[in-house]
């Protein structure tokens, strides 16, 4: 029997073990306290800031687009985004299917979304309202909705080209959506928020809080009536002729605002991702192309105002065939004398060559180029074309003749416009404007009015334009190859254009002699012009191509339309010469 | 028999240092939920204190006759558990008597270390692999029916307790150690059989933090580091620290009060409220050091094992350096049963301490 009094020698050190296997054990927790408590304690600290502490930003919104008279073309409206947070789901696979039922997702996208590291991922962004409110009511946990703005444009083709859009951030891609984005965008606030361990949000340190600065509104120069009757006549006129594209301008030529611009093919502008890129281009101020014969009136007014020639002096025109050098110049009905003012009545380009070469290459330039010719005109709308014109050194000795009638230079439709209000406006160049007013955010406010309109140059003697070119193309309406713009209840002066389309033709470039563009361009009433209206078809099919008989048409029913809208009294035209 | 009550006997010390962790108890339980649960804290340590001292009045002996009744009863509890048991946090770990929710695997532990003991009380040559098999029976049985509810924990704590006692029994090493090669072999069993996703994730979280948050398991641990780490050396103040008052850390009145005392108070505290751990370990071994008895020193070095293992899981796993598991940390953590246990433990310590005892022989024990 051993003596239980004693302590045996073995438990001693087996005690003793214990004592130490205790002290180690602290000395390892000692250590890993140290570390985090003391060492790392900056990085926890942050941690523990960061998940405690989120800057909000604080939505702004998009100022609205009205036309000229208070009308809202564009504005944003509030949506619900959904949004997870990946830490706080504990089942993603189940929370991942729920949520794609619900907004008909991709399942393994949305589980991908949520296996992210991040705090805050996108999940859908604009979802509908039914959509958002099932989301709501399911209460996933680590699943939010946050509230987001989205463009919307309550007449959606309509005027689409100039007003333009924006992306799902809200940031303008085209039309004065982009050209005046900063001013449309304002400025997003920002909040800092005191979170718990829930994601609730406790309470806001104001002292940190930037408000969100709204963004201003714009009222276009566009009249919702006014477009909307010129998209009306532009789309009959396409459903008529078929054309590849087509373009119409209303200006005021006394201003150079725009107050209707409308392009086929167009889309809508609420469902921009189902439209194709070349249905978005605002061809009006985009693509240039040969004018033909609208451009005599503008180089007839250079021949006038340098006084080489007088309206009423006589050319003769060759019966409709004239050789410069090797190349042969055709009338398409032969005259023997024309005055400069029939030259352009009856759309002579043997008569126009005389007068192009009367002038000679220097002057003929520098008169187109005082037109803005191959310049941009600086409309508040991007992608705006200078169009060609060829410097001097370049021109061929066949340039001046071509560029007499319209060919060798390349315009806009815009810059067609513009230089023909200023024959409308007694000789002024305008520069054309799209922006009526910059507002506040509510529209009430203006802040900033383009009262006056800005002129870019005189380019015509008053003289010239109202005694001269105004009758010379009232008369162009009246007898010439205008006649089918005429109406019985205003003076209309134009001028038509047929321009044959240069093409490939197996290596070289021709003119094509089936695909035409025709044009027309009026102002009325013709003694005090209130609109001057541009229409171009791109290769008109249906038989007929004719300025005069494609185009010519849909400018006198802008016009009539138009200056009725307008309350322009009607002037019954009573002597009518054919 | 004589009985030597030797009040001079009596180790202040440890009752100071508990008395001191109930005191903290109080203010961090109420720090970190509310006032009160603190009250509801203070109602629990007075039931225990006079628990603690209702033992002290009986000779641990008498209960040592009844070691084996005991562990009886706790087993037929944590069956009861798994019948009829109360689920919380997806773990059936409750039984309801009436008004009390208990949780037997708490006093569990008490069963396993008397009946441990007892087993060994007159075993002087333990070097009979028999020997070791009965008491390793003994601790599975409890083990498996505490794995089940599912609390791995709890259930892991027995192992030390049967290593401490079996060691401090006498035991060859190479039996020690040939069991715990044999348990460090099963573990692969274990692993695909026994745990569950959840407890995996965590192992896994312990050794590769960077799959954590795929796992969904890392976010009771990083705010237990964050609230740790963001305490520093002088901590940010009692009542003020973001982490448990903001509610980022969860049970922060219960398995993390660890971490929300690190973080008010920071280093130097937390380190002196390890070290009062600490001693209050050494008090322990001290006393089973000094015990002749055989009965007497093992429950004192089983309760020991018990403390320790609790102490140190706890705060490892507030620190990162174990798997998080259901462990409280004695005296400070809220909940009734831990703390009845606690002093019931604390009872036995101070029990064999007050009382040193002739050593009976096996006839007189069982008369």
């Amino acid at each position: 029997m051993p003596d239980r009094r004693k302590i045996p020698k073995c438990y001693r050190i087996r005690a003793g073990f214990l004592y130490a296997s205790v002290f180690i054990i602290f000395l390892a927790l000692l250590y890993q306290l140290i570390r985090i408590q003391i060492l790392d304690h900056r990085k926890y600290y942050t941690l523990a800031l960061s998940q405690q502490f989120e800057r909000l930003e604080i939505p702004t919104r998009r100022g609205l687009v009205f036309d000229r008279n208070g009308l809202k073309l564009a504005e944003s409206i509030q949506v619900s985004s959904v949004f997870a947070d990946p830490l706080l789901i504990e089942d993603k696979k189940e929370t991942a299917k729920v949520i794609s039922d619900v907004l008909s997702l991709n399942t393994s996208n949305v589980v991908k979304l949520l296996n992210s590291k991040k705090r805050f991922v996108w999940i859908k962004r604009r979802v509908e309202d039914r959509h958002a409110e099932a989301i709501r009511r399911l209460k996933l946990q680590g699943i939010g909705l946050r509230n987001e703005y989205k463009r919307v444009y309550p007449y959606g083709e309509l005027c689409c080209h100039v007003i333009g859009f924006t992306d799902v951030d809200e940031i303008g891609l085209e039309g004065v959506e982009h050209s005046l984005n900063q001013t449309l965008s304002g400025s997003k606030g920002y909040k800092v928020i005191e979170k718990d361990g829930h994601q609730r949000q406790i309470s806001t340190l104001n002292e940190e809080t930037i408000s969100a600065k709204y963004g201003d509104s714009i009222f276009l120069t566009i009249d919702y009536k006014i477009q909307s009757i010129v998209e009306n006549e532009l789309e009959n006129a396409c459903l008529k002729w078929q054309p590849n594209s087509a373009t119409a301008i209303v200006m005021d030529p006394s201003t150079g605002e725009i107050l209707a611009m409308a392009n086929r093919p167009s889309f809508n502008l609420n469902f921009v991702q189902d439209s194709k890129q070349h249905e978005r281009r605002n061809r009006a101020i985009t693509d240039c192309f040969e004018p033909g014969s609208i451009i005599k009136p503008l180089i007839v007014c250079g021949a006038l105002d340098s006084g080489l020639v007088k309206e009423d002096e006589t050319f003769f025109c060759y019966n409709g065939t004239y050789k410069v050098r090797r190349r042969v110049i055709r009338d398409i009905h032969p005259y023997d004398h024309l005055t400069v003012s029939e030259i352009v009545i009856n759309s002579s380009n043997i008569g126009m060559v005389q007068l192009g070469m009367l002038m000679g290459g220097k002057r003929l330039y520098n008169h187109l180029s005082n037109f803005s010719f191959g310049k941009k005109l600086g409309i508040e709308l991007p992608g705006e074309s200078k169009g060609i014109i060829r410097p001097l050194n370049l021109w061929s000795t066949y340039s001046i003749a071509s560029v007499a009638f319209g060919y060798e230079i390349a315009a806009t439709p815009l810059q067609l416009t513009t230089a023909f209000c200023s024959i409308a406006n007694g000789g002024t160049l305008l520069r054309p404007r799209i922006v009526y007013a910059i507002a506040d955010y509510a529209g009430k406010r203006v802040k900033r009015k383009y009262e006056l309109p800005e002129r870019i140059q005189r380019v015509i003697s008053p003289k010239v334009a109202r005694e001269v070119m105004s009758p010379m193309l009232e008369d162009v309406v009246k007898e010439g190859t205008g006649r089918n713009a005429m109406l019985f209840e205003y003076r209309v002066a134009g001028k038509t254009g047929t321009a044959k389309k240069l093409q490939k033709i197996g290596n070289k470039m021709r003119y094509s002699d089936d695909k035409y563009i025709g044009s027309f361009i009026g102002y009325a009433p013709a003694d005090n012009p209130k609109i001057c209206v541009l229409v171009t078809l791109n290769e008109p099919k249906n038989g007929d191509y004719y300025g005069g008989i494609v185009a010519a048409p849909v400018v006198s029913d802008i016009i009539k339309r138009v200056l009725r809208y307008m309350q322009v009294e009607p002037q019954y035209i009573r002597t009518v010469r054919r | 028999m004589p009985r030597s009550v030797d009040l001079k006997k009596f180790d202040w010390a440890l009752l100071l240092i508990v008395c001191l962790f109930s005191t903290l108890s109080f203010f961090f339980v109420w720090s970190a939920s509310s006032e009160q649960f603190a009250y509801k804290q203070i109602i629990w340590i007075g039931i225990g204190m006079g628990a603690c001292f209702i033992f002290l009045i009986f000779d641990y002996y008498l209960i040592a006759r009844f070691s084996y009744i005991i562990y009886s009863i706790m087993i037929i509890g944590l069956l009861l558990v798994l019948l009829f048991g109360k689920t919380v946090y997806g773990a059936q770990r409750w039984l309801i008597l009436g008004p009390l929710t208990i949780q037997p695997s708490e006093f569990m532990k008490i069963a396993l270390i008397l009946a441990l003991s007892r087993y060994f009380m007159y075993k002087d040559n333990v070097s009979k692999i028999s020997n070791i098999i009965i008491p390793l029976f003994l601790t599975i049985i409890p083990m498996v029916l505490i794995i089940k509810q599912p609390d791995l924990g709890t259930s892991l704590t027995l192992l030390p307790i049967l290593f401490t006692i079996i060691y401090i029994a006498g035991a060859r090493l190479k039996y020690i150690f040939s069991i715990i090669t044999i348990g460090i072999a099963s573990m692969p069993l274990f692993w695909f059989f026994v745990l569950k996703s959840y407890q995996k994730a965590r192992i896994i979280g312990l050794f590769w933090p960077e799959k954590l948050s795929e796992l969904g398991a890392g976010y009771h641990k990083i705010q237990s580091l964050i609230a740790i780490g963001s305490g520093g050396v002088y901590g940010s103040g009692w009542g003020t620290g973001v982490q448990s008052q903001l509610h980022f850390l969860p049970q922060g009145h219960t398995d993390f009060i660890f971490s929300v005392i690190a973080e008010e108070w920071g280093f130097l505290r937390s380190c002196a409220i390890l070290c009062l751990y600490v001693l209050f370990l050494a008090c322990s071994i001290g006393i089973a050091l000094k015990t002749r008895e055989a009965y007497g020193r093992l429950i004192v070095t089983g309760f020991t094992a018990m403390f320790a293992t609790q102490i140190f899981i706890n705060v490892a796993m507030t620190i990162g350096l174990a798997p998080i598991t259901g462990l409280t940390l004695p005296f400070i953590s809220y909940g009734g049963s831990s703390l009845l246990s606690s002093f019931i433990a604390l009872s036995f310590i101070l029990n064999v301490r007050l009382r040193t005892r002739e050593v009976w022989s096996k006839q007189a024990f069982h008369e």
